[in-house]
């Protein structure tokens, strides 16, 4: 990469993989290492950037913050800081939309090893995933870029698939409503004939006391 | 308006109507009739009055086409519409005698994956220049015990592509990227 490329690009990683660390977290070995790699691409990120090296470096980045327990909410208000940049030199470019393309792989990497409690849980995950799909595959259709181009609409529909196969056993949320502040485990009791289900009730609707749990709220349909 | 032909009357299902054919292997259709229903089983029991019809679920679709060829006055660009009517008759029994699955298309039914169970073909001397197939077709449908992709394993592999791609472009700048990064510069 030429060296105003790469000095267009050092604020491009900077930015992004400061808000990694912001959001990831970082207790344990692995939040460590997490730390430790972001610091070193940091450090020597013109020499990385100069030698066209950054990729692995920046791969295993994104593959360790997945392994420190990071949310794919998380990883998406990273995906958003990236895509609000808007560097000027093609090389700029090139690196902010590899690290966007580095956050979905990974993003996608994440859903697959998540667990859904309903159907509304994977519908709010694809929207995000479609959102954030959507710009990149036509910047990638508008560079000629056919191989990445392929590679994302691939990724995109396997991720589609996967959604759409998790969802589907999956029971959906109502809202149900009370006459008054009934206790949770009367609530679960009522909803499915089984108030050992109370603390669901209580976590789904974030309900600070579950003697007196709004009347108002959601709820499994099975 | 005036009603000159039959043809001129409003009839919208005639607007639908589509040339018969085989896997593109195109013929007249003389009649064609769809053959469907359930599978059911009927258990008698001794000493009850009450059988118990049980489903067993949907019968395969059978077809019955009887179909025909014959000489068009003229050559034209369509296999079907030639003088010579052999040529189209030789490649649909050629098609009918591979034994492989293909779409049937009847002129007023949505087009099914069959495969021909058998056919007969007739031509009489008294009719010239023209032949009729009776073909029996039954529904292809899926073949059993077929695995189906596991969408997590699928999901990792494009996961990891996509990742090799990107390590890949940074890599080796597409030439499109680096002429315009030099033009940049």
């Amino acid at each position: 990469m030429e060296r105003n490329d790469v000095k267009a690009s050092v604020p491009v990683c900077n930015t992004i993989l400061e808000q990694l660390l912001v959001l990831a977290p970082t207790r344990g070995r692995s939040g460590s290492d997490l730390r430790t790699a972001v610091g070193d691409f940091l450090a020597n990120v013109e020499t990385y950037l100069r030698a066209d090296t950054w990729g692995p470096p920046l791969d295993s980045i994104f593959d360790l913050a997945r392994l420190t327990g990071m949310t794919v909410y998380q990883l998406e208000e990273v995906r958003k800081v990236g895509a609000a940049l808007t560097p000027i030199l093609l090389g700029a470019i090139l690196v902010q939309n590899s690290m966007i393309q580095f956050i979905l792989a990974t993003q996608c990497r994440m859903i697959a090893d998540m667990t859904f409690v309903s159907r509304e849980d994977v519908s709010v995950i694809q929207q995000i995933m479609n959102n954030a799909f959507d710009p990149m595959q036509e910047l990638a259709a508008d560079d000629m870029d056919q191989a990445t181009f392929s590679a994302l609409i691939a990724l995109h529909a396997a991720l589609v698939f996967h959604l759409a196969q998790t969802a589907r056993p999956l029971p959906r949320m109502l809202s149900y409503e009370f006459y008054a502040a009934l206790p949770t485990l009367v609530i679960a009791y009522k909803l499915y004939s089984d108030a050992s289900r109370a603390d669901e009730v209580r976590a789904e609707n974030k309900i600070v006391h579950p003697a007196f749990s709004p009347r108002i709220g959601h709820g499994l349909s099975n | 308006m005036a009603i000159s032909t039959i043809r001129d009357l409003p009839s919208p299902w005639r607007a639908r109507l589509l040339p018969a054919n085989f896997d593109t292997f195109m013929f007249h259709c003389e009649t064609g009739s769809r053959e469907n229903g359930r599978r059911i089983v009927t258990h008698e029991f001794p000493k009850k009055d009450l059988p118990y019809s049980e489903d067993m679920g949907r019968r395969a679709i059978e077809f019955n086409v009887r179909g025909y060829i014959i000489q068009y006055p003229a050559d034209t660009g369509v296999p079907l519409y030639q003088r010579d009517y052999t040529l189209a008759r030789d490649a649909l029994q050629a098609r009918l005698e591979t034994g492989l699955p293909g779409p049937l298309q009847l002129p007023l039914q949505d087009p099914v994956v069959v495969v021909c169970s058998r056919y007969r073909l007739t031509e009489e001397e008294k009719f010239g220049g023209y032949c009729v197939f009776d073909m029996s077709f039954v529904e292809l449908g899926v073949p059993p015990f077929n695995p189906t992709p596991s969408t997590y394993q699928n999901l990792l592999q494009t996961s990891q592509a996509m990742r090799n791609q990107v390590l890949a472009s940074i890599a080796q700048p597409t030439p499109a990227a680096s002429i315009r990064m030099k033009m940049q510069i």
